[in-house]
């Protein structure tokens, strides 16, 4: 038997602790002589659950990486073939632009932003030969037409350069490659195994064809071909026979996972190193007729048939990081439930909360509070109580050094609108200070410190949403310069002099509760618009973090309560981790390390919700197995 | 001791199921939302906090096979006149085959 020293070239090291962890680290073996364990850095591989697609379908097509994926066309329950198209973010998947043509069993190539699509069937049933062009929001059907129309193929490539071989062309099986330059599709040299239902992977110059099904009734193929750009070789074979199979990559590391053997749907996965494929963990559930995207290291499979069509998606890693997605749990309850509670000034683990409405039904008793409630990173302790009663107030600062503004008032029957005031809190009791300079409303996106704070746009009597901004320097409140969007019920983030606000709705004479999406970025003296804007139009938002890299979750997005999480990165915006409870009107602290949420409005007409969530980041880890004998 | 547990569970997307779960313990999904799961503490925790109902083998078994039978069912109810067993393959994909649990 081949020793360690004959496989690696080196001789088991004798180390006090661990050697740097990294890709050259992978594949060692080293004997740790301080916790006197034999170690090794391998790759992790694992599938584990994605977010489900919101359309349960199988012969869709494809196309993106992990975190970034389209998926568009294929058969739904009750509906022969769709044109709806759904979007990846690594953690759930959302609407795109429809295709301009219901169909299924295509090929695809490209990415998120960059996609193509051609070929399929059309009900009828119709057999396609044309091709579509997504930019990220809207597919344009292009003049460029493959030579063979052709369904359950595969393609390979970019928007620009994509490559289509294999299928069906009813009733015969097609070889016939085609390459694809932007404009037009031209045939190439044919694959030498005529095949349909096949997976392909890589360039348009550099492509691999696997598995397949290479005629009727017959069996899924092992057969694995290469394509240099001009003609296809025959390389080492899949271990498993499969069609209808997922798979995506490079020429030289790609995967295959699912698929049908012949007699039955399949869970199994291999990985192709370049020359090999070896068999791999195995996804959670088998199915066939799904679709893949992504990478060897970092793949993603998602639709298909079990016995019924699925939405459900897996994730596959394998590399020597231990991945962890960003996360939310559960926290310690509030002692009260409410909604239009102020946002949450502080940390995840020290935070602070005032005010909000406990009711229905709106009477002083139950209606709205001035409790304030204090967060420790496990528990809420009742808190002293501001002057008034309160909701929708902004609040900046942390647990021990808070402003608290811009107050919608309800001290009793009828109500009495007088928000205008403004307080200090010092961790233990609210002051009254200088009342805000502005017109006196609610509902504002609030942010920065006790000593630098901002408090943005806001609801005016009646309902009325304006564009006022002021700023707040330990003293008093100074009128700033107007922000571009009216919105009222909003949200906001960061400091004094690198401030974001988003969400909200405008409403007024001329409009009525229309959703913002746009996000403004204030730099101390004036508000911008950034280049990206929040997916959801919704209203009472939570957000937190910075300038650059904030979380903004939950909302009302009446009837629905939203329990989707958005990542604005100074740049683009991504979805993130849903929380476990939809809600609106909730409040919002931390960091887009550590962050949190609590209360709110989960269900129209029912209790407020006492529930706090905690935001955990996601991480990757590189960690040396321990070996043992068992 | 059974090397399997037996339950039914929603897949409720992302984190239903981690990389952690799966190096932890066995895990693999069937018709019918039917769960077949590790016989270990973890297992069993899993199948616990995903609201999941343990079932027996044989009554998990009977859930698949109902669903199975079902979709064998719709398969063969679902033809268009004149066409061949090769053409309808290709329009439905193969019809379902029985699956046996471990």
């Amino acid at each position: 038997m081949a020793d360690y020293s004959d496989i690696r070239g080196y001789r088991v090291k004798y180390l006090s602790s661990d050697p740097t962890l990294n890709s050259s680290t992978e594949g060692q073996v080293w004997y740790n002589s301080t916790s006197g364990t034999l170690k090794s850095l391998v790759q992790i591989k694992a599938w584990s659950a994605g977010g489900n697609m919101t359309t349960a379908r199988y012969t869709l097509a494809g196309t993106g990486t992990q975190t970034a994926s389209i998926g568009m066309g294929g058969e739904t329950p009750g509906s022969p073939n769709t044109n709806a198209t759904e979007e990846y973010s690594g953690y759930a998947w959302t609407a795109g632009g429809n295709m301009n043509a219901s169909k299924k069993e295509m090929g695809a190539a490209g990415t998120q932003t960059a996609g193509l699509i051609f070929g399929g069937i059309a009900p009828g049933p119709t057999l396609l030969n044309t091709t579509e062009e997504y930019d990220g929001s809207a597919w344009t059907a292009v003049p460029g037409t493959l030579n063979t129309a052709r369904r359950t193929f595969d393609g390979s490539g970019i928007q620009t350069a994509a490559l289509a071989f294999g299928g069906y062309i009813g009733p015969a099986y097609s070889n016939a490659t085609e390459a694809y330059d932007g404009t037009s599709w031209t045939s190439g040299n044919p694959l030498i195994t005529t095949r349909s239902n096949l997976t392909g992977a890589g360039t348009q110059t550099a492509s691999l064809a696997y598995g397949g099904q290479p005629g009727p009734g017959a069996p899924g193929t092992t057969a694995t071909e290469s394509y240099d750009g001009t003609s296809w070789t025959t390389v080492n074979s899949l271990s498993q026979q499969r069609y209808a199979a997922a798979g995506d990559g490079l020429q030289t590391v790609a995967f295959s996972a699912g698929g049908y053997s012949g007699t039955a749907n399949l869970s199994a996965t291999e990985e192709w190193d370049g020359t090999n494929w070896s068999t791999s963990t195995s996804m959670g559930t088998a199915r066939r007729a799904l679709i893949g995207s992504g990478s060897r290291t970092a793949g993603l499979v998602f639709g298909g048939v079990v016995t019924v069509a699925t939405g459900a998606t897996e994730e596959y890693n394998s590399n020597i990081n231990a991945i962890t997605k960003a996360a939310w749990a559960s926290g310690g309850n509030m002692n009260t439930g409410r909604q239009a509670l102020s946002n949450a000034a502080g940390t995840q683990t020290a935070s602070m909360a005032v005010g909000g409405n406990a009711g229905p039904p709106f009477t002083p008793s139950s209606g709205y509070l001035n409790t304030s409630e204090e967060y420790n990173g496990s528990s809420w302790t009742t808190g002293n109580n501001l002057g008034e009663r309160t909701g929708y107030s902004g609040n900046s600062g942390t647990q021990t050094a808070s402003i608290v503004s811009h107050n919608f008032i309800f001290n009793g029957t009828p109500p009495s609108l007088t928000p205008s005031t403004s307080y200090e809190y010092d961790g233990s009791t609210f002051s009254a200070v200088n009342n805000i300079a502005g017109s006196g409303r609610y509902g504002v996106a609030a942010f920065g410190t006790q000593t630098a704070a901002v408090a943005a746009c806001g609801s005016i009597v009646p309902a009325n949403s304006v564009t006022e901004s002021e700023e707040y320097d330990g003293t008093s409140w100074t009128v700033g310069n107007p922000t571009i969007v009216e919105r009222q019920r909003t949200t906001g983030t960061g400091t004094q002099t690198a401030g974001l606000m988003t969400a909200g709705f405008d409403n007024g004479p001329a409009v009525s509760y229309s959703p913002a999406t746009v996000i403004e970025l204030y730099d101390g003296t004036s508000w911008t618009a950034a280049a990206a804007s929040i997916n959801d139009g919704a209203w009472q938002r939570a957000s937190f973090g910075t300038q650059t890299n904030a979380l903004i979750s939950g909302g009302n997005a009446s009837p629905v309560r939203l329990n989707s999480t958005e990542l604005y990165d100074g740049t683009a915006v991504s979805s993130n981790a849903n929380l476990a409870t939809g809600r609106a009107a909730l409040g919002g602290a931390g960091t887009v390390t550590a962050g949190l949420v609590a209360a709110g409005d989960a269900t129209p007409g029912s209790a407020y919700s006492t529930a706090t969530e905690e935001y955990t980041e996601g991480s990757e880890a590189i960690t040396a197995s321990t070996l043992t004998t068992s | 001791m059974a090397l399997f547990i037996y339950g039914t569970a929603t897949n409720t997307g992302k984190g239903f199921f981690t990389a952690e779960d799966r190096r932890n313990f066995f895990l693999r999904g069937y018709p019918g939302d039917v769960w077949v799961v590790g016989n270990n503490e973890k297992g069993a925790l899993w199948l616990a906090e995903k609201n999941g109902v343990e079932k027996t083998k044989s009554e998990a078994q009977t859930i698949v096979t109902a669903e199975v039978d079902a979709a064998k069912a719709a398969w063969d109810a679902n033809n268009v006149e004149g066409e061949t067993a090769e053409a309808k393959e290709q329009r439905l994909g193969p019809r379902p085959t029985d699956i046996t649990l471990p």
